[in-house]
């Protein structure tokens, strides 16, 4: 596996694991981002361009990335301004959830073959989720 | 354009050194007398022969390698995906050509021209002369670079190419024999090989197929002979009835070999010339001809020949390698014929200089028994300076019209046994092998002329400068009447007297020659008149 | 119109096909990333698009012009930097650019400038006594300030330290106009390079092509199979299916295999019912795993 620099050019950070499309990547990076609050409403959003070459990525994929993003209702382009964030839309509690589908959905298979039980699986991600502290 | 401006200054940015080589080479073989070197020692000679090869090496090495610089027969060259045409590419490499290899060549030509007294006018033509060989040469080479990408596939092509040609001599030969007469005139084969080169040239340049390039180039060769033929066959002169002894219209069918004209003709003076036809060596001729009368060097011996009724006599010398295009035969009946003429019997072999053997088969003299034929000679031949071997006269006593040709009547003396003796001091340029002279005494009143013989001298191999300076002694001894294969002998002081003296340059195909009159000649007095 | 149009392209060596019937298109704008092991055609391809062959039959249209007929005109928009290209290596990088951009009515020289730093070549040595990866850079160099419409790399990455491929990608990314897109196409053994990098791939095999498509399409149907449960290595169907690929037991009861037509849920249930009372993950595959199970198609294994 491989994992790629955070990029502190970008206001998110993406971690490329390579086969998953890397739209898809990109698109949930920038949604954790806006979810979590890191990325704010009407903060500016890079430029195509910009996210093609700090990416490394291709310009159609960026593109691809911002209008499925703007489609979404994530960003919104302003004429003459630019591509700005927006606020993140409704029953987006819902869509965090939905974020981390795959995560979960690999934690569950791996405990699974490791022949863990449900409550073990549970039990080490409150530890887990005690150690690591969040800005709020 | 600039984009074939800026490639021809990338590639002379690159090659200057060779380029340079090359001129500081044609330089030295031009001015090496100035230096000091002269043709004495066997080390000199040595020194001049490895300049000569290094200066082509040098030229072929140039050629080449400006051609594999953005090479045109691979697929890896930098050129093919710019935004520079093949033919910008083969305008600029051209361009290196001329003006980094044949310019400078044909500059120094000019200035070792001027340098020997040759004049602006001949200087000029000896550079555009020596300028278009040595483009010729390099364009060859650059045809064989534009259809290989190294080095050593360019070497190895050559090696075929030269084997392949040496192989191709006999048929060559024939061509050359059987030929129109454009191609064996001046340039004739030059411009075909010219043509098909540049043909060849632009087509592997605008579609990089090798196969196809070679084909167009044969293509073009046979299109241009075609071509040829079907001109000479409607501006061939026929054959013309041969009445006379004047040296009148020369028949161009049957020639070995052709004279390379200069560009700039002269005014029509005199041509002499003797039909020959090439035979091998070892094939029996009767060695038959108009009268001919000849010398060889210094020695001042005169051999005649005729035709006697019954027989005739027969000489000449064994000779081969001159040139394959020529045909010698052995000597025969040379003890016979020298005691005809009434000359001490020399060794054939002792003879200093080369002399060529004319000679034409028998159904073509029996054509002409009876007539006096219109002696005609055809000899390729190309304009270089020669080696200075001593000091230049500066004034010039006779006028000659044909630049570069410095002619002094030393003395003019009688003969013991009745011919006239005449020593000239010339000065001249020499061709690159041959140099034929003819003298004659002309006698128009009495409808008689005398002939000296031809006087061939080999030079240094091409591409060397050399101006001779030397004294000739001819001698007149016979003469024919028009009308007559019988040589009356003895030039008497009376036919002197209304003689001029006549000097012919077979060099020059359109006729060149020139009256050199023979300033206060007085008959000297021998024991009294005839 | 398609930057790039390949339609029953031959090119035979001799009697040897190294491109058989060849069908190839890219579309205009995108990163083409052409995969293929060693000899499967990919430079010969290339060479052929760009008339640095002839086809033996068939034909190429770049950029609208057909390739043999492409003249000065379309080479103002194409850029190649291949390896095996022969640059003029007594030349120091001023010269060559000097040379080179004249050529060019739209070069860039504030593209080039920024390159230029960003390369940091040193502008007085010759190229032949840079290292590869400079000289590579300095061919790039010559190419990208003209912001070609098409550029064509064959592969560019090989031997090359991964802060020049870097560059290369950088510099790569820098020339596309909103106005005029550019199209590139690569030729990669470093399959991980591209990755990222490209938005359409081809992979080619023995002188054909085996697949174009989209990254994400090929990238949404290739999954690599786990199938763990009791029995499962004796539940091998004697026929797998044309979209199975590689199908082993790894154990009695494990399964792998990689299926090229992965449609989520629908395939799962499918895989799910051959293999009852079992385990099923799917996992995506990186590009170089594609790219092997193309290459290689090991037959499936039965039952032991």
């Amino acid at each position: 596996m491989y994992q790629y620099a955070w990029y502190t050019v970008l206001p998110f950070n993406v971690t490329f694991l390579p086969g998953e499309p890397v739209y898809e990547q990109v698109i949930y990076a920038v949604k954790k981002a806006i979810l979590s609050g890191n990325l704010e409403p009407n903060a500016r959003f890079p430029s195509v361009r910009s996210l093609s070459q700090e990416l490394k990525i291709s310009p159609n994929t960026a593109h691809k990335v911002v209008m499925a993003l703007t489609v979404e209702g994530f960003l919104a382009v302003n004429p003459g301004i630019g591509t700005l964030v927006a606020r993140p839309p409704a029953g987006s509690a819902g869509d965090r959830t939905a974020l981390l589908n795959g995560d979960v959905e690999r934690l569950v298979f791996e405990a699974r073959q490791l022949g863990l039980g449900e409550d073990q699986v549970l039990a080490a991600v409150r530890r887990h989720w005690r150690k690591i502290s969040f800005p709020s | 354009m600039a984009a074939v401006l800026r490639t021809f200054l990338k590639d002379l940015g690159r090659f200057w050194p060779l380029a340079a080589a090359a001129f500081a080479l044609n330089a030295f073989l031009g001015f090496f007398p100035d230096l000091g070197i002269g043709v004495s020692g066997p080390t000199d000679a040595v020194v001049l022969e490895v300049a000569t090869a290094v200066r082509l090496l040098v030229l072929a090495l140039a050629a080449v390698a400006v051609v594999h610089e953005d090479p045109v027969s691979s697929d890896r060259s930098a050129w093919i995906t710019r935004p520079l045409g093949p033919w910008q590419l083969l305008a600029a490499k051209l361009l290196f050509l001329t003006v980094a290899l044949a310019a400078p060549s044909g500059l120094c030509a000019t200035a070792v021209s001027l340098r020997y007294h040759l004049g602006p006018p001949a200087s000029a033509v000896m550079g555009l002369q020596n300028g278009l060989d040595v483009l010729l040469e390099v364009a060859a080479y650059a045809c064989l670079a534009s259809v290989t990408s190294s080095l050593l596939t360019a070497g190895i092509a050559f090696a075929g190419l030269t084997l392949a040609f040496a192989l191709a001599q006999p048929y060559l030969q024939l061509a050359g024999v059987f030929g129109p007469s454009w191609f064996q005139a001046t340039g004739g084969r030059e411009a075909l090989a010219m043509a098909v080169t540049l043909v060849a040239l632009a087509y592997q340049y605008a579609r990089r197929r090798l196969a196809r390039a070679m084909g167009v180039a044969a293509l073009a060769g046979m299109i241009a002979m075609a071509v040829g033929w079907a001109v000479s066959a409607v501006t061939d002169r026929p054959e013309p009835t041969l009445t006379d002894v004047t040296l009148g219209v020369e028949d161009p069918k049957g020639f070995v070999g052709a004279i390379l004209t200069r560009p700039f003709p002269l005014a029509d003076r005199v041509v002499v010339g003797l039909q020959v036809r090439e035979t091998k060596p070892d094939d029996e001729h009767d060695w038959v001809g108009p009268p001919l009368s000849r010398f060889t060097a210094a020695g001042g011996i005169n051999y005649s020949m005729s035709a006697p009724s019954g027989g005739w006599i027969r000489d000449g010398i064994a000779e081969t390698g001159l040139d394959d295009a020529y045909s010698y035969t052995a000597w025969r009946n040379y003890p016979e014929f020298a005691r005809a003429v009434g000359v001490p019997l020399r060794s054939p072999d002792s003879a200093v200089h080369n002399l060529d053997v004319l000679e034409m088969p028998a159904e073509d003299f029996e054509r002409l028994r009876g007539l006096s034929g219109t002696l005609t000679t055809r000899f390729k031949i190309n304009r270089e300076t020669i080696l200075d071997q001593g000091s230049l006269p500066l004034q010039v006593e006779a006028s000659s019209a044909m630049p570069g040709r410095l002619a002094r009547i030393e003395s003019v003396s009688l003969n013991p046994n009745g011919g006239l003796q005449v020593v000239v001091h010339v000065t001249d340029v020499v061709a690159r092998r041959y140099n034929y002279r003819l003298w004659a005494l002309v006698n128009d009143r009495r409808n008689e002329v005398s002939l000296s013989g031809f006087l061939l001298s080999l030079n240094y191999s091409p591409g060397s400068y050399l101006l001779r300076d030397h004294t000739d002694q001819i001698s007149f001894q016979r003469r024919w009447t028009r009308g007559s294969q019988e040589s009356n002998a003895g030039l008497d002081p009376s036919w002197l007297k209304d003689a001029r003296l006549v000097f012919i340059d077979l060099a020059y195909a359109s006729p060149g020659s020139v009256d050199l009159s023979v300033p206060g000649f007085v008959m000297p007095k021998v024991g009294g008149a005839r | 119109m398609n930057a790039i149009e390949c339609e029953h392209l031959t090119r035979l060596f001799g009697r040897f096909p190294a491109v058989n019937d060849l069908n190839l298109t890219v579309p205009t704008g995108s990163i083409f990333a052409l995969l293929g092991a060693n000899g499967a055609g990919k430079t010969t391809t290339l060479k052929l698009i760009l008339n640095l062959l002839h086809p033996t039959s068939g034909d190429v249209r770049v950029l609208g012009c057909g390739s043999t007929k492409m003249g000065k005109e379309a080479f103002l928009r194409i850029g190649y930097v291949a390896e095996d290209q022969v640059l003029h290596d007594w030349m120091t990088l001023d010269q060559m650019l000097d040379y080179y951009r004249p050529f060019y009515p739209r070069w860039d020289r504030d593209l080039e400038r920024r390159l230029r730093t960003m390369f940091d070549l040193p502008p007085n040595r010759s190229l032949k006594k840079l290292s590869r990866g400079m000289r590579m850079k300095g061919a790039f160099l010559s190419i990208l300030p003209f912001r070609p419409e098409l550029l064509v790399l064959d592969e560019p990455f090989s031997g090359l330290d991964p802060q020049v491929r870097d560059e290369f990608i950088e510099g790569l990314l820098e020339i596309g106009d909103t106005d005029r897109p550019s199209t590139v196409v690569v030729s990669s053994h470093d399959i991980t390079e591209v990755e990222r990098l490209a938005d359409w791939v081809g992979i080619l095999a023995e002188g054909r092509l085996v697949t174009a498509e989209p990254m994400p399409a090929l990238q949404g149907r290739f999954r690599r199979i786990e199938v763990v449960g009791p029995g499962a290595g004796t539940r091998i169907p004697r026929e797998p299916g044309p979209a199975w690929r590689q199908v082993e037991a790894a154990a009695p009861n494990v399964v792998h295999f990689v299926h090229d037509r992965f449609a989520g849920e629908p395939t799962e249930r499918e895989i799910q019912a051959a293999f009852p009372g079992t385990s099923v993950k799917a996992s995506p595959m990186t590009l170089r795993e594609i790219f092997l199970a193309h290459i290689r198609r090991a037959p499936p294994t039965g039952a032991h």
